[in-house]
């Protein structure tokens, strides 16, 4: 059974590495999705989760309810993409290993497609509000459900389901068919 | 499946395992200095935790075995003024002969000063 976030964190504030690569592990999807919903690029998404699992570490005394941790990282994620949309002045991230490429495969083709669909998706996602993105991201690209969606952002059910649906219908009626998953 | 899904895994970059994996070694990396502060803090803290109760357990032995012996050597009652005023006037360094003043609750006379400064020059 894997520990409980509360745990984590209590080992976290005593300075446990170990406690802290777990959280990151386990929330890092989340929170990058959260960016990219604010955002809209991976590349500026990823330096916006290194800064606030940062920012998180050296504010963990203010995490009140450790249980919660995921909504308060989460809520730093927001703080600092919106800082970053408003100003474009990330705090200096470590450059990842620049010879793996962003993602890049051995087809560069196939590189190339994923690049215009990337582009795509991009695009047609800035025609969502914040709370659509987020739902859409942490929904179709998180596998999340529902009401682990709702739980975190504060939101029953309902209000859930009703974001996923304008979210995906103004999506499709940006980027055609092409881009569905088969059932 | 859910028929609905859209796909978005181009937006993605953290499919690739090692790109997930580099993300994580950037992070634990950059966090290193700040969790090694924290080591530091909390080990004079772990100290003082440590000593803390052992310290709490003796001082409530010691209280304990305070009281009960007090309360064993009470002493017999009546018995207490008689006791505690020569100690008192010792300490206080009262003339022996203004003792018996303030025993007899009276103003001293003349010669009683005579008495008294002469016993008390004389010690």
């Amino acid at each position: 059974m894997p520990e409980a976030d509360a745990r984590l964190v209590e080992l976290a504030r005593s300075g446990d590495s170990a406690a802290f690569e777990k959280l990151v592990r386990r929330h890092l999807r989340a929170a990058y999705s959260v960016a990219l919903a604010t955002i809209g690029e991976p590349a500026d998404a990823e330096d916006i989760c290194q800064d606030a699992f940062i920012t998180a570490l050296e504010r963990l005394d203010e995490c009140r309810n450790a249980e919660k941790f995921l909504s308060w990282l989460l809520q730093i994620v927001r703080n600092r993409a919106h800082s970053v949309r408003r100003y474009q002045t990330v705090r200096r991230a470590l450059p990842l290993d620049d010879a793996l490429g962003s993602a890049g495969s051995e087809d560069p083709a196939r590189d190339m497609d994923r690049t215009e669909i990337r582009q795509r998706l991009t695009e047609a996602m800035e025609g969502l509000t914040a709370i659509q993105r987020e739902v859409v991201l942490l929904h179709d690209l998180q596998g999340w459900r529902h009401r682990e969606i709702g739980e975190l952002l504060g939101l029953p059910e309902g209000t859930v389901r009703a974001h996923l649906f304008h979210a995906r219908r103004a999506l499709r009626a940006r980027l055609g068919t092409g881009l569905f998953e088969e059932a | 499946m859910d028929r609905d899904r859209i796909d978005l895994t181009a937006l993605d970059t953290l499919s690739d395992a090692r790109r997930f994996e580099q993300l994580v070694n950037a992070i634990t990396r950059m966090a290193a200095p700040e969790l090694a502060r924290r080591r530091a803090q909390v080990g004079p803290i772990l100290l003082l935790a440590h000593w803390a109760r052992p310290l709490l357990a003796a001082a409530a032995v010691v209280a304990t075995l305070s009281i009960g012996t007090l309360t064993l050597s009470e002493p017999v009652a009546g018995t207490e003024d008689v006791v505690a005023l020569p100690g008192i006037a010792e300490a206080l360094e009262v003339p022996a002969p203004a003792v018996d003043w303030i025993n007899e609750a009276r103003a001293p006379s003349a010669s009683d000063l005579l008495i008294a400064i002469a016993d008390g020059g004389g010690t």
